[in-house]
């Protein structure tokens, strides 16, 4: 049974942040600093849970979930694009990973509508880094992937 | 041994592992089909024991191949012949295993809203009812030349009841291969109990018999013989030691 090829997964993740061509950086890990100018994509590991209902009989399927923050910093100006802006680079987001949505191969799909546990989805909110408030979306990335682990008494 | 969750177990179906395809098993049932023969003088039920029979439910993952084992490649094919289909509960020489000779019945689809793919299959015993018995191999056995594989020791000891037996081949490269069912009395003096077909491919499922008044002692193994070579045989065993007389099919 092959392994998870995490960097080959987490590439694949910012391949299609990177394709779109909004974002002005995207980053593989949660912001040490305040994100600069522009509009901000990280990308972290959330979470790694077992899926019964995609699993055989002796090996483990899994869900893997990631979280994509896009941050713009809350003073930029114009203030009402701050919201055009997001909502734009939110929904292209979440266009790129259904368009793409077993990752170039990388998965067996990204789980676009909930088929175990939340689904594809963006949670808008505010986060402040460093004494600097951002306006952010938050989205949340599963992702299913086949047969990882082997079941051995 | 004490209680124990079905994680690690396999289904075959015809030599053909579809374990990772298979999402659960409803049913692994031996329905007696009773006969009510209440009198008109009692108050409650009078029943005996009808024909066997037996059945097999599970449900199946969508998965196209290209592999020969993918579910749809084995399972889409809904032939007339019979299958032999086996569940597994555990890969483990002595470890449970129930096989059955039947017609598949179903190969039913569901593509649910979310976007799960997955198969109601079900399969109905033909001419023998579902048969528990003991794995002889550990789950998939490949043998690469003629081998004497590990003993298992029946616990019930040495009986005279007769036994069946069931063989799935996966894969095989080679000329010809026996497999076949030494007993012992001591783990040291092997003779045959019984011999399956000869194999010359792959895949492919068998069962076998001997009659129901025939020693079969406590100690069995399973041994792999060949005359013109071969290679690669990857199989799988069960047997089904009867435990009391007068077993019939």
């Amino acid at each position: 049974m092959a392994l998870l090829d995490a960097v080959g997964i987490m590439e694949a993740v910012i391949s299609d942040l990177q394709i779109i061509g909004v974002f002005d950086r995207v980053q593989g890990h949660e912001p040490k600093s305040p994100p600069g100018k522009g509009v901000t994509a990280s990308v972290w590991l959330d979470s790694i849970m077992p899926t019964p209902a995609d699993s055989g009989l002796a090996t483990v399927s899994i869900r893997l979930t990631f979280q994509v923050r896009l941050y713009v910093n809350m003073q930029r100006q114009p203030y009402d694009a701050i919201e055009t802006d997001l909502l734009d680079a939110a929904s292209q987001t979440m266009a790129s990973y259904s368009g793409d949505f077993q990752l170039n191969g990388m998965i067996r799909n990204v789980d676009l509508l909930g088929e175990h546990g939340n689904a594809l989805s963006a949670q808008a909110g505010y986060i402040e880094q460093d004494g600097k408030m951002f306006r952010v979306v938050t989205i949340t990335l599963p992702l299913i992937i086949n047969d990882q682990y082997t079941e051995v008494v | 041994m004490t209680k124990q969750s079905g994680l690690g177990d396999n289904l075959y179906v015809d030599g053909f592992d579809i374990s990772g395809d298979t999402n659960s098993l409803q049913t692994i049932g031996a329905p007696m089909t009773p006969i009510d023969m209440t009198g008109i003088n009692v108050s409650a039920h009078e029943r005996v024991y009808g024909r066997r029979d037996g059945k097999l439910d599970w449900t199946s993952y969508w998965n196209p191949g290209p592999a020969a084992n993918a579910a749809h490649t084995v399972l889409s094919t809904l032939p007339y012949t019979d299958r032999i289909t086996s569940y597994v509960r555990g890969p483990g020489i002595g470890n449970p295993m129930a096989s059955m000779v039947g017609k598949q019945i179903n190969y039913d689809g569901t593509r649910a809203q979310a976007g799960e793919y997955t198969f109601k299959l079900e399969a109905l015993a033909n001419g023998f009812g579902i048969e528990w018995g003991n794995q002889l191999t550990a789950g998939i056995r490949t043998d690469t030349a003629a081998t004497n594989g590990a003993s298992w020791q029946n616990p019930l000891g040495n009986l005279a009841f007769g036994a069946q037996a069931y063989l799935h081949v996966f894969g095989f490269t080679g000329t010809d291969a026996t497999v076949t069912i030494q007993h012992s009395t001591d783990n040291a003096t092997w003779a045959t109990l019984l011999s399956f077909t000869q194999v010359v491919s792959a895949p492919g499922a068998q069962r076998a018999v001997i009659s129901n008044t025939s020693t079969v002692n406590q100690w069995l193994r399973v041994i792999t013989t060949t005359t013109g070579g071969f290679t690669s045989l990857q199989f799988a065993v069960q047997a089904t030691v009867n435990p009391i007389a007068g077993e019939a099919f």
